[in-house]
This record gives C-alpha cells, structure tokens and sequence, in this order.
C-alpha cells in the first residue's frame, strides 16, 4: 500500500505542475468566452502554432524558446487583434453561430498549414535544460515541469492585477458581467472583443513556448488542449482566477494519473470523460446563472 | 386538372431524376461518375441530417462523427460474425441511434455553446475507446486500431451506388416530409422562441430528442455505406473531425435552415472533394478558406442568397432577409402553393 | 424667450424587429430641468429611453442633445458627449467593487481626468458608498445598488442623467430621499430625465412631464398641471 502510494507521487507531482499549460490556455479561452460568450475552438491551435513560432526561431537562430516569447507575445497580440477586427467580430455580428463555426475554419486552416510548413511529425523544443531534472524526496521532476508550475502563476497573477488595476482591464471584467450596461458605460464592444482576444493569443503563445517544451506536438495535438482547457473553464468558473487555477491543476492531475493507469490513451480518455461528466452535472458551467 | 398537374409537377420531376439516376449504372455510366455518386449521396444523408439538427432543430451539434464511426464499426464487427453487410448497415443505424439515445440525458442539459463543446469531445472519446478496445478477432500489438470489413470486396459497385442512392433520397424525402408534419412545425415554434414554445404546450425537450435520434440513425447508415465501399475502417479517420467539416461545408454553402441548402451545397462539396484530391497537402486549407468567406460573404448560403435575390426582384425588399425563419418560409411556400 | 432645449427628440418611430413600439414620438428637455416620462408598464417608456441613449436606433425622426444631431450615434459614443443612462432594473456590475463600479463609469476620456473630483461628489451625495466601497456589488440590498447605480452614472460627468425606474422596488420613505438627492444634483447643474411608472410621486417631484400610453405620447406639460387634469387623475391615480 504504502509503495504504490509513494509510486503515484510521481505523476500526482507532475500533473499539478503542468497543470499550469491548463491555465494559461484556459485563461485566454475564458477572457474571449467572457465578453463574446463564442468558445474560440481554433484557441488549441494558435497554442500549437505557438510551439513552432518558438521552434523555428529555435532552430533558425538559437534563440531559447522562453526568450523567443519578447517577439512571440507581440507579434500574436497583433494577430489575435486584426483575426478579432477582419473575422470573427464580422461573423459575430451575424450570429454566435457562425462564430463558432468561423472558428472552426480557422482552426483547420492552421492545422493544414502547419502541416504544410513543418510536416505532420511530432517536434519538440529541445534545449540545454530539457532533460534536467531535480530531487524532491523520492521523486525526480523534470525542470521543465516546475516551469509550467511557475508560469503559470505568473501568468495569473499578471492578468489578475491587469483585470483589476486597469480602465481596459475593468472594461473587459465589466462587459463579461453585463454588456448593455457596459455599453452604457462608454465602453465600445468591438474594441474590448479586440484587446480581449489579442491577449488571448499572446498568451496563447506563451503557453505554447512551455507546452512545446513539456511535451512533443504535432499540426493537430492543440484540439486535445482546448477540450481540456474548455473543461477547466467550466469546473473552475468563468472570470475565477483561483478556480482557473486549480482547474488547471486538476486536470493535469487526471492526465497524469489517467496515463499513470491507462497508458497513453487513458492521458486523454479521463479529462475527455471529466469534462464530459462535468458538462452533464453542471451543463451551464459551474458559474451558470 | 391543371392545378392538379401543377401541384405535382415537383414530385413527377423528382421521381424522374431518381429513375434516371438509378439507372445510371444499368445504362453503362462510367464508374468514376458512380463514385462521384456514392460520395454524393453519403456526403447529402449525412448533411440534410446536419441541417436538421443545426438547421431546424437549433442543435448544433458537432458529432456526426460519431454516428459514422459507431456505425461503421458495428457493421464491420457483424461482418466478422457471419452477419451479412446489408443487415449490418442497418443494425449499425440503429446502434448509432441508441447512442444519441444514451448520451441525450446528458448532452440535452446543455445548452447553446456548452451543447456544442460536449458533443464535440463525443467523437474524440469514441476515437480513444475504439483505439484501445477490440471486440472482435485476435489482439493486434497495443490493442485495438483497424479492421477489414469482412466479404464486402465482392460485391459489384452499382450495389454500393444503389444504396447510396437509396439513403440519399430516403434523407430527401424524410426531411421535406419532417418539415410538412405537425413535427416540423413545433420545431419551427422552438427555434423562434424556445420559452414561448413550451409555454404553448410544445414538449421541447421531446421533438429535440426525436430529432437527434432520427439524424443519428440516417447518418449512421450513410456512414456504414461508406465504410462498406471503403472496405476498412479504422478509429482515427472513423471519428475524424473531416467528417463535421463536410457536413459543415455542404450545409453552410448551401444554406443552413434551408430545405434545398444541403442538396446544393454537397454538389459542391463532393466537386472540391474530388478536385482537391490531387492536392491532398492543402484540401483541409481550401476548405477552411471556403467555409470562412461564405460564412463572412453569405451566411444565408446560396440557396438562401437566391432566395434573397428574387424576394428583391419581386419587390419584397423590406421583408427582414437576416432571420431566415423555416417558420415563414414554409408559410411562404403554402401560400405560394396555394395561389 | 425661449431657450435651446438640451436635447430634442423629434418625431421618432422605433421598431423591435417588425414590431413598432413607439409612434411619432417628440419631447425636449432644457438644461436645468428635471422631466419625467411616466406611464404603465410596457407603454414603451425604456425603449425611448434606450433609443436617446444610442442602444436603439429610430426608424424615422432624429435626436439632437446640445445642437448636434446623435440619432445614429452607439450608446459608448454618446456618453461622450455627455449623456449617463443609470438602467432599468439596478445593475451594477455584480462581481466587482463599489468602487469598481463607480470607476468603470468614469470610463469615457473626458471623465477620467475628472474622476476624483467627480468621486468626492458622488459620496457626498452618498456617503454609504464610501462605507461601503471594497464589497462586491452584488452584496449590496437593493437601495444601496439603486445608489451605486446613479452614483456610477454621475462618474461619467454627465450634463443629462437619465434614469430608468428608480423606484421600482423600493420603499416609499427611500425613494423619497432619493429624490431629495435628485434635486441636489439637479442644483449642482445636472439636468435630469426619468421614466417612472410612479405617476403620482414623479409628477410632484418633476418640473415637467410627458404621458406615454402604448407607444404614443397622450399628455404633456409643467407637472403640476398634470396633477390637476382629471384624465391623468382617473387614469393613474383611481381618483
């Protein structure tokens, strides 16, 4: 009994620490879900392209993955804010439906593309501290884990104080609560969509950088990522940072022990069943009305 | 008597169209023409049933995948028990059926935007059982993975084109039979107003279920057709997110929430289908593409644009074109019938 | 001589879909004044109201506020301009502070630079929000958001506070001071427009007033006057 508890520290330690990717691509899937109330279904693959923005500056010019992000954040704000503009706010317009299926043209576009630049094989972010690990008791934990950890809570603490400390960031928190009255307020709609889903994919680009350097990816692994980051959404409540937070960690755990148990299907097979189960308890979110 | 003739003059043409197509193969068409037809007539099944429950029934579901893979692999697994195909298909409806009746408890408690996610992780989790699990046959290396479709290489191609068929007419007719019933119109009153809907009486949560049910079993079918002209089946393309795409595309070009939408949209489909075969590389890029600007161009769909165009040209102009009720259109249509 | 009217709706038609809910409808009011628009539920009084402040638009007629024509204006345009709606039904933003709420409605440019002296007035008028201002909204009793509410719309700096139903809901005696700080604001400069199904009390509180009844203005005129006219008394006051 007591060895196959001290045999699960392992992956209970590893899938709260990267529980963290959860996070940070939840926080962005929920910033947009916020204000527009359209799930970003693409928001898993700008995650990926993410990952091979950062690969091929990478393999291009050695430059490491975590600093890559000082041009990576920047240029996918830029995008995030002209796909909002030029896209989805036009078919917005139209209906939430067609949104949502904009968004699912867009997510296939990058997949295909993706396909097209960097193949359909699996890459990775390989670097000097890839295989580093450390020592906690009888557990050894990759580096990289604690990364995800860290990043994490940076990530949160940053968008919190953003949310709370800022004329934008209250707009932003404002038009999730009540968008009439936030009109009301003189604050315009189509730009908080916009700075709402430009920091959506920038931090789509974070978590991209750090999921590329957790685990190996490929054109079409970000669906997996948005089903997950989806289900955290819903089991730690829209516009909570602290239930983002251990949704995240949750999820990660379910993945870790899910593979721990089941191998490799069973990594995906128990948060797809979670948030499944999750969605039939509470099918309007934890955070319904 | 010319009243008469007139009322059935859409009937005696769409009998003529299907005779004239059944009897393709008999008249010595080319076989790339009856593949064409086959992709046809599976792509229209699986999206008029799409557009019912997108279209008429505000379900917006992203899970015929699903159907189409359960489906398909029931067939397949009869076939390795001696069951023939053609009993298989249909039992593969069924079992694509009962799903929709199984999950519906849960899926039907969630509502807009969270319907559509939870139906979009259905087919992903079947991909991943069907992965692992087994049924049938010997234990391949790491579980479960791909099977043959057991006796189906012999049989002649203008079998597999006159099921085809079959199902493809069976879905014209079913929807436009929908539409006309007591059915048809309750849905129309639950995508106006669900609320005031249920105030009159209507059991919303009933025709919602009945509607997806009927869509899981048809489009079960189709894809079980499918899978018979294929002759193998596996989980990652039998639960391929490809599958949503063609219905998506087929619908959304022809018109979502139009009778016709679906007829004119899987024409197109099934050309850029074939077309962009020899650019494999970049298809689901083309599409993508497509999808986004008719979605941004002309989210009525081309049905709908020219249905648009000759209420312009007919001086109805200020009608309200933007909300594409099936409610007045089929009321439009009555009236026009009647005249 | 009579005085440019602030703002001058002229003859406007507003439509939900094909559904009209407002015929030819006309009122002005001066700077200064307080006016109140009253009639019964669903006589189409927010929709008006919804329609100055740019979240509805008119079919036919045109609005002007300070001599320049807003008609076709978003309602985060015309806050600019110096319109502040406080909307039907008290709603703060429910997760966020009272000083959150009152901030985020300094939100347009030309308030923010104004934010604090505009802060000091609104606890002035209501020193509770000052008490009160690190709890959530939606910890508030029902007078106290009605407070935040009009509170958060006089951040904006407005020269025409509009509200919506201020006393639904309510009792008596704090509508009645309410209205007391109404005209405290009212005598800092503030015009003020309300919509009230309270007849009765707005009337003896208002300088002016119109009467809606389904759609249609029916009555207009210094409000005391209206006290008086025996249709008004029969109609809401079962005199």
């Amino acid at each position: 009994m007591l060895e196959s508890l001290s045999a699960l520290a392992t992956p209970i330690t590893m899938g709260i620490l990267y529980g963290g990717l959860y996070v940070v691509i939840a926080l962005g899937l929920s910033l947009v879900f916020g204000v527009m109330k359209v799930i970003n279904v693409a928001h898993g693959d700008f995650v990926i392209l993410g990952s091979y923005f950062a690969y091929v500056v990478l393999t291009s010019k050695g430059v490491d993955p975590v600093l890559s992000l000082g041009l990576g954040i920047p240029l996918f704000f830029i995008m995030g804010i002209l796909i909002q503009k030029y896209l989805l706010y036009r078919a917005f317009k139209i209906s939430t439906d067609a949104a949502l299926i904009i968004a699912f043209g867009i997510s296939l576009i990058i997949q295909n593309a993706a396909q097209l630049a960097w193949t359909p094989m699996s890459k990775s972010l390989q670097t000097g501290y890839s295989f580093k690990s450390f020592q906690v008791g009888d557990v050894y934990i990759p580096l990289v884990y604690l990364l995800d950890f860290i990043v994490a809570v940076i990530v949160v603490v940053v968008v919190h104080q953003f949310l709370q400390r800022t004329y934008l960031g209250q707009a932003i928190t404002a038009a999730s609560q009540d968008q009439q009255t936030a009109e009301l307020m003189g604050i315009n709609p189509a730009t908080v969509y916009q700075y709402a889903f430009g920091i959506a994919i920038a931090l789509a680009a974070v978590a991209g950088v750090f999921l590329g350097l957790t685990f190996p990816f490929n054109p079409i692994s970000g669906v997996p990522f948005l089903i997950i980051a989806f289900g955290v959404i819903i089991l730690g409540g829209l516009g909570s940072m602290v239930g983002t937070f251990i949704g995240g960690m949750i999820f990660g755990l379910s993945q870790s022990l899910g593979g721990h148990f089941w191998g490799p299907t069973g990594q995906l097979l128990v948060p797809f069943l979670m948030v499944l189960v999750i969605l039939t308890i509470r099918p309007q979110g934890l955070f319904g009305r | 008597m010319g009243i008469v003739i007139r009322r059935y003059t859409p009937l005696i043409a769409l009998g003529m169209v299907i005779a004239i197509l059944a009897a393709l193969p008999a008249l010595g068409a080319p076989k790339t023409w009856l593949l064409y037809l086959i992709y046809f007539y599976i792509f229209l099944a699986a999206a008029n049933m799409w557009n019912l429950l997108a279209g008429f029934s505000g379900l917006l579901a992203l899970c015929p995948a699903a159907f189409i893979g359960l489906a398909g692999y029931t067939m397949t697994i009869l076939t390795w028990l001696q069951v023939p195909y053609y009993v298989g298909l249909l039992a593969g409806g069924v079992v694509a059926a009962l799903f929709s009746i199984l999950i519906s408890p849960s899926v039907f408690r969630m509502r807009g935007i969270y319907f559509a996610i939870g139906t979009l992780v259905v087919p992903e989790v079947l991909r991943l059982v069907f992965l692992r699990w087994r049924p049938v046959g010997g234990q391949l290396q790491g579980g479960g993975a791909g099977y043959m479709v057991k006796g189906v290489s012999g049989i002649p191609m203008q079998q597999t084109y006159w099921l085809g068929l079959a199902v493809g007419v069976a879905s014209v007719l079913l929807i436009a039979f929908i539409l006309r019933s007591k059915f048809g119109f309750g849905l129309a009153a639950i995508r106006d107003n669900d609320v005031s809907a249920a105030s009159s009486g209507i059991d919303v949560f009933r025709l919602k279920l009945y509607s997806f049910i009927i869509a899981a079993f048809m489009t079960g079918v189709a894809g079980a057709i499918f899978f018979t002209y294929q002759g193998y089946i596996e989980p990652n393309s039998a639960f391929n997110i490809r599958w949503l795409m063609i219905v998506l595309l087929a619908t959304v070009i022809g018109g979502k929430g139009i009778e016709e939408g679906p007829l004119v949209g899987t024409i197109i489909v099934v050309i850029l289908h074939f077309q962009l075969a020899r650019y494999a590389d970049i298809s689901l890029l083309i599409q993508g593409t497509i999808l986004v600007v008719i979605m941004l161009a002309v989210p009525q769909g081309i049905t709908g644009l020219v249905r648009d165009l000759r209420r312009a040209v007919a001086g109805r102009a200020l009608l309200p074109t933007g909300n594409t009720s099936i409610f007045s259109f089929i009321l439009s249509r009555r009236r026009k019938s009647h005249e | 001589m009579p005085e440019e009217a602030l703002l001058h709706v002229n003859n406007i038609d507003v439509f939900y879909g094909n559904l009209q809910v407002l015929w030819d409808i006309s009122l002005e009011v001066r700077s200064g004044e307080m006016v109140a628009i009253a009639g019964a539920n669903g006589a189409g009084k927010s929709t008006l109201l919804k329609t100055i402040s740019g979240l509805m638009h008119p079919a036919r007629g045109n609005i002007h506020f300070n001599s320049r024509e807003i008609t076709h204006l978003n309602a985060h345009e015309i806050v600019n301009l110096g319109i502040s709606q406080v909307p039907e039904g008290r709603k703060p933003f429910p997760e966020m502070t009272v000083l959150q709420n009152l901030v985020i409605g300094s939100y347009s440019q030309k308030a923010r630079t104004l934010r604090n002296k505009n802060l000091a007035k609104v606890y002035e008028f209501f020193p509770l929000l000052k008490k009160r201002k690190n709890q959530l909204a939606k910890t508030l009793s029902g007078g106290e958001q009605q407070m935040l509410v009009i509170g958060r719309g006089l951040m904006s700096n407005p020269r025409i506070l509009i509200i919506d139903e201020m006393s639904l809901g309510l009792s008596p005696i704090f509508v009645r001071e309410l209205f007391g700080v109404l005209h405290d604001i009212k005598a800092q400069g503030i015009t003020i427009l309300l919509v009230e199904q309270n007849v009765w009390q707005t009337l003896h509180e208002a300088d002016r007033a119109y009467i809606i009844e389904t759609g249609r203005l029916v009555l207009s005129g210094n409000a005391r006057d209206l006290c008086e006219e025996e249709e008004v008394r029969n109609a809401y006051f079962g005199a």
